[in-house]
């Protein structure tokens, strides 16, 4: 195989690792702060949740981004998307470990038993365990009380949903870490015709951003109407703007 | 050259991968120079075999473009420092004890649901091997078993540096075992454990299920009782109940004092949070303490969340801790106990609990199976909630307040006199407070 033909090439252009200098804090300045801290912080434990496109899995990437700056080891790991097997992969751990989408797992005791036994581990070499989740620590329902309690016992931050003025920023700085510039029709476009949510507009921008590479095209309100059909629930090209 | 060579590596797969499974996988290994070899280390071998099957062969490639020859790339398991002793003969080196020195006896708040605990913990630690053997601490997570465990193992260290004392997890004892069989060197790691002078495991009910290890286990029991060295063991629940440990060695549990740490109570939960706070300099307000320890019952590692997230969340908005401050911050938490403390809850957890009805509990029968959990409900909700005793009675199916009184007492009372009662009790606080 040559070195120059990617063999997963599922990321056209990668982003860069995402630090907290780029996170757009809006409501949540304090917040992001506790969550920085936890590298100063040996053998302490920190629980983040907040609703989707709140920037956790950004807070949690920052967190491990700062400490391999560091020196020291950081695993980021989407429990999202681990199957069963993969609880083995939690043993032995240090350094810093992030856990996102904790709700994914909660509720399976399998699971959580891995969980807490990594969690033990890790404090215990003086590292660190930082936990994500889109439900409130309150909200889960976990199998295990031992583990419900290790992750009551750390800092919790809750993040709230950014305002919009904050959402475009996102946007751009979004953009920027793909290296391009969004021009401003486009932003409204996008502000004015994609859902809401900032993920469903960040999904809009990379698949936008695919459309633009894949076509060699610059970034425009009739490429995004093109590209974006799926999102605009069909109508989008049909509809004058 | 091996690190710069995986650095340009790395630079390669991130552009190739999903930041996901580049950040999970690749970018926390470890590279190291074995000769010519480059050795890519893993944590552990689910690791290794999901980079061997997903990502070695395009990492060969790119470091065979960079000069090396293929085969001389692999990935394996990272060496562990050893936990092992090193072995007679050789000079002594400081001993790994697994001991945490932040827990000691002077930090441990002592109050009327740990005081027995505490003091038996002190008798053995003062005199190792020869009072209780083994010591079994039991009760709920987080009420401060392994603060204990740690402090009795502290005591015995600081007295006697050159003891050999032990602890761990009950987990680390399954895992090394395993390990010991695998790299056949389970007669060291018998060795190991047979010989210290105090060996402390935390949380034994995970050796529940675990033939092999509890088979081990057993010969450690043995052979550390007879030779006068002392065990001291923790686990969730009266060890005896623990379902999938062999009878023989739950017969063992027995065999010195078995004893169990319940959840604080007021006065114990606000002195921990005042003692918490001023181990890191915060005075804390009298009156948040209150409201912490009012709402939050269930165990002291709560507490401390709460009081870390109070802290931390004063020190980032530049706020101080006063009470408004206190209740914005944790909102979430005291929304859940003001959510779960319901009268109707309380009934419905109590009848779950001694698998009756609610309307039973309502109802008029008078039987010993209905009418003592019909007590417990009233004096859980007296305790619980703010409601008055003729509001308790209306609820419990229109009884008079005089009803509710007496159940209150006598509720209290057999807390004195039967165990049962009085875990039956801690359980369901804990159920309803969690």
């Amino acid at each position: 195989m040559s070195l120059f033909s990617p063999q997963i090439p599922l990321q056209l252009h990668p982003r860069r690792p995402d630090r907290f200098e780029d996170y757009i804090p809006g409501p949540n300045l304090a917040a992001a702060a506790a969550v920085r801290d936890l590298c100063s912080q040996p053998g302490a434990s920190l629980f983040v949740s907040g609703p989707a496109s709140t920037g956790k899995t950004h807070l949690l990437n920052a967190l491990c981004t700062e400490t391999r700056g560091d020196g020291r080891m950081a695993w980021y790991i989407g429990l999202k998307r681990m199957d069963k097997s993969a609880r083995a992969g939690l043993k032995g751990l240090k350094g810093l470990v992030c856990f996102d989408d904790l709700h994914a797992v909660a509720g399976d005791r399998d699971w959580e038993e891995a969980l807490f036994h990594c969690f033990n581990e890790v404090l215990a070499s003086e590292g660190q365990v930082a936990v994500a989740s889109q439900q409130p620590l309150s909200a889960i329902d976990f199998a295990l009380p031992d583990l419900a309690s290790r992750m009551a016992w750390g800092v919790r931050v809750q993040l709230e949903p950014l305002p919009e003025a904050d959402r475009l920023l996102v946007l751009r700085a979004r953009a920027k870490s793909l290296d391009f510039e969004l021009p401003e029709e486009v932003e409204q476009f996008l502000l004015r015709r994609i859902s809401r949510d900032l993920g469903s507009l960040l999904g809009a921008l990379e698949k936008l951003h695919r459309g633009a590479l894949a076509g060699k095209r610059r970034v425009t309100v009739p490429l995004a109407r093109e590209v974006l059909v799926a999102e605009l629930g069909g109508e989008g090209a049909a509809q004058a703007d | 050259m091996a690190q710069q060579h995986w650095e340009t590596c790395l630079k390669f797969l991130e552009k190739e991968l999903a930041s996901e499974e580049f950040n999970t996988w690749v970018r926390p290994l470890q590279v190291k120079s074995r000769k010519d070899q480059t050795v890519l280390s893993a944590p552990n071998e689910y690791v290794r075999d999901y980079i061997a099957l997903h990502h070695l062969e395009r990492i060969r490639d790119i470091f065979e473009h960079l000069g090396h020859s293929r085969e001389q790339v692999h990935i394996e398991v990272g060496s562990e420092e050893p936990a092992i002793a090193p072995v007679a003969g050789k000079a002594r080196q400081p001993l790994q004890t697994g001991l945490d020195p932040r827990y000691s006896f002077d930090n441990f708040v002592t109050g009327k649901s740990n005081e027995l605990a505490f003091a038996a913990a002190q008798q053995v630690a003062q005199k190792p091997g020869t009072t209780y053997n083994p010591l079994v601490l039991y009760g709920g997570t987080g009420l401060g078993k392994t603060h204990l465990l740690h402090g009795a193992g502290n005591f015995i260290h600081r007295r006697n540096p050159r003891a050999k004392v032990l602890y761990l997890h009950s987990e680390r004892f399954v895992s090394e075992m395993i390990q010991a069989l695998r790299r056949d060197t389970i007669e060291q790691f018998k060795q190991h454990y047979r010989s210290a002078e105090a060996l402390l495991i935390d949380d034994i009910q995970f050796f529940s299920g675990k033939d092999r290890t509890q088979e081990e286990f057993f010969h450690t029991f043995n052979a550390l009782l007879d030779s006068k060295q002392q065990i001291i063991l923790t686990c969730d629940r009266y060890p005896k109940e623990v379902k999938g440990i062999e009878a023989r060695l739950r017969s063992r549990f027995g065999w010195g004092l078995t004893v169990a740490i319940e959840p604080p109570d007021f006065e114990t939960r606000v002195a921990i949070l005042l003692n918490k706070a001023q181990e890191r300099d915060i005075a804390l307000d009298d009156a948040v303490a209150f409201l912490i320890a009012k709402r939050m019952r269930s165990n002291v590692r709560d507490l401390e969340g709460a009081l870390n997230s109070l802290i931390a969340h004063s020190r980032f908005t530049g706020r101080p801790i006063t009470e408004p401050f206190a209740k914005e911050v944790l909102r979430d938490l005291l929304m859940v106990h003001d959510r779960l403390i319901t009268i109707e809850n309380t009934q419905k957890t109590v009848a779950e609990y001694y698998k009756i009805r609610v309307s039973d509990l309502l109802s008029r029968r008078r039987s010993r199976n209905i009418a003592r959990p019909r007590q417990m409900a009233m004096a859980l909700t007296k305790e619980l909630t703010e409601h008055s005793l003729p509001e308790i009675g209306d609820a419990f199916g229109g009884r008079d307040h005089t009803t509710v009184l007496h159940a209150c007492r006598k509720i209290a009372e057999l807390c004195d006199t039967d165990g049962r009662i009085r875990e039956d009790k801690a359980k369901l606080v804990r159920l309803l407070t969690a």
